[in-house]
């Protein structure tokens, strides 16, 4: 019988610093291949010693030789991997959950709306949607804020991502008028871009930010007339199993780590304390 | 089956297997391990605490762990006997087998262990603990999924056997007047109850914060009814380090949702911040999230939590008021 808490080896290729306290790992499999994933799906980590911890994929789904992760420094298990250095091994098991709605945003334009690092799981969808204009023809268009200028990620990314993607980026502190690699920051909440920017058409919108964050932005998208169930939410919550069975992460009737992180609105909003 | 034959059964068990039985622990009666047949209660009356920690243990070692490798733990699993569950904590077995269906050590300690039910004693059904206002009716027995079941008939015991384990240990023992229960599935062919059904509904689609905040103010957050519950199956997973340098253990241990931490992520962010939210989530789970994902029901109406909440909340009180709310734009 397949053991389900039992991890697999992957070894530490390549560590970008992307800000102070966040680092992007990108992991190669020991002794198999790469997990089929989808974008937006998530896999527990096993750091021995310290535990188990879900992250999102963060690197395109069709790169087979390795994948990425991009983990902020909060408590001791991500103390630990950021103390880690190339060729460490940590434990991997996943994928996990449903991930986004691919098959929709294969058919349908999206708005992406990412505060903070809720802009991780979207750099697997938008390298994936990037690395496959065919399978992904439609428009994507991006709200992306951050507290400053030093917390934004993936800035190297963006030259790449503004090819296929209309970017937009605001900061809550900063001069009004700076460029980030070649992107225009505005100044302000992430409610603001809905205002000064011509939000995209006939279009799903996935939302990934502290729950502050997403209770005013789906009031923006409800003003914009987006249906309930066209708005997507990523759910955080504390998991354990990652199968659906330790009850950490139930919300209502369901489990964000099988069947999210990412559920439509239309879903949750009548269950008490989603967000 | 005489009481004679009964202890020479159980001596006869007791050779080769490790047996947990209802022992007589002062005032409380403990599923404990039994050295002699002497030792056995069977009564009929349910035990203080559940049998789960005979098929869950509170904590068990999944792996032992050398830098980022994890060594399946695969050894420790004796030949046990569980003998005296109770038609209700057989059905709880009966969800337990269903959510722990995957998971390997479960399942080995599950083929390692003899089931052996006992009938309920009259004055300890259903209807006493009010839970639930069916009785155990007779035909439950195929529900249920046991190797022997004892029905106490005044001073022996009506023989019945539920698997081919069960009759082979009887055979081999000498024992060959039982009658074969045929399992007919976990649940009647007529589905859930329909209290089961009118709970579910309720709770799902007429929240009543009323009832949660009253619950809130009383519960102090104890996690006794967890500990006692036989349907309670949640844990959490944790390291334990050895003096060696990389080493240690993999452990899961059961856990509370009335616990702070249950649903604390790093960060210090708690999703379920009070009281009410925590009571709250523990009835969604037996009573809406238990029954959609297994299809089965999540409470077997033992009454354990009620008898062992130092602050008497009663869960057939609570069930009756979720029944009969019907907060604004319900109904």
């Amino acid at each position: 019988m397949k053991n389900q808490y039992q991890t697999e080896e992957a070894k530490i290729t390549k560590i970008t610093v992307d800000t102070p306290d966040v680092k992007l790992f990108r992991l190669e499999m020991v002794n198999s291949d790469v997990p089929e994933f989808y974008p937006g799906q998530i896999l527990e980590i096993s750091l021995p010693g310290y535990g188990e911890a879900p992250v999102a994929y963060c690197s395109s789904a069709s790169e087979r030789k390795y994948f990425e992760i991009c983990v902020r420094e909060i408590g001791l298990l991500t103390k630990r991997l950021h103390e880690l250095k190339i060729g460490d091994t940590i434990g991997v098991r996943g994928p996990y959950g449903y991930g986004f709605p691919t098959d929709e945003i294969k058919k349908r334009n999206t708005l992406i709306i990412a505060g903070g690092i809720g802009m991780i799981p979207f750099r697997s969808l938008l390298e994936t949607a990037c690395d496959n204009p065919d399978n992904y023809p439609k428009d994507i268009q991006v709200f992306y804020g951050s507290k400053n200028k030093e917390g934004l990620l993936f800035e190297s990314d963006y030259d790449k991502w503004c090819k296929k993607i209309d970017m937009h980026l605001t900061l809550d502190e900063g001069k009004e008028g700076e460029k980030v690699e070649g992107v225009y920051c505005d100044i302000g909440l992430i409610t603001k871009l809905f205002d000064k920017t011509e939000v995209i058409k006939d279009a799903i919108a996935i939302v990934c930010g502290p729950p502050v964050m997403c209770k005013f932005v789906i009031n923006e998208l409800k003003k914009h007339n987006f249906a309930d169930e066209d708005i997507y939410l990523s759910l955080e919550r504390r998991m354990e199993c990652g199968v659906g069975q330790c009850e950490h992460c139930a919300v209502g009737s369901y489990f964000v780590c099988k069947d999210g992180p990412i559920f439509s609105w239309d879903k949750i909003k009548g269950i008490e304390g989603a967000i | 089956m005489t009481k004679d034959q009964l202890t020479k059964f159980l001596e006869y068990l007791l050779q080769d297997n490790v047996v947990y039985g209802p022992v007589q622990k002062g005032s409380v009666l403990e599923v404990e391990k039994i050295a002699q047949p002497a030792d056995l209660v069977l009564n009929g009356c349910l035990t203080d605490h559940s049998w789960k920690k005979v098929f869950l243990p509170p904590c068990e070692k999944l792996f032992d762990y050398q830098g980022a490798k994890l060594n399946e733990v695969s050894d420790d699993y004796p030949q046990q006997v569980a003998f005296g569950l109770t038609t209700f904590d057989l059905k709880a077995l009966n969800l337990f087998h269903h959510v722990y269906e995957k998971d390997p050590y479960y399942q080995r300690r599950k083929r390692n262990t003899l089931i052996i039910g006992q009938s309920v004693a009259p004055e300890q059904d259903a209807k006493t603990f009010k839970v639930f206002s069916e009785k155990l009716e007779e035909d439950i027995l195929e529900h249920l999924e046991f190797d022997i079941f004892f029905e106490q008939r005044g001073d022996s015991f009506r023989v019945m056997t539920g698997s081919e384990d069960g009759q082979e240990v009887l055979d081999k023992f000498g024992f060959s007047n039982y009658e074969h229960i045929q399992f007919a599935g976990p649940i009647k062919e007529t589905g859930l109850g329909e209290r089961t059904l009118a709970i579910k509904d309720q709770l799902k689609n007429h929240h009543d914060q009323k009832i949660w905040d009253e619950l809130g103010k009383k519960c102090i957050e104890c996690g006794k009814c967890t500990i006692a519950c036989p349907t309670c199956y949640c844990f959490r997973i944790d390291d334990e380090a050895v003096l060696t340098e990389g080493e240690g253990e993999r452990t899961r241990c059961w856990d509370s949702c009335f616990y702070r931490e249950f649903s604390e992520v790093a960060g210090d962010h708690v999703f379920l911040e009070n009281t009410a939210q925590r009571i709250h989530f523990w009835y969604y789970h037996k009573f809406v999230r238990i029954p959609e994902q297994y299809g089965l029901p999540g409470c077997v109406g033992c009454g354990r939590c009620t008898r062992t909440c130092p602050v008497g909340i009663d869960i057939n009180e609570t069930l009756q008021k979720i029944v009969d709310s019907d907060p604004v734009g319900a109904l």
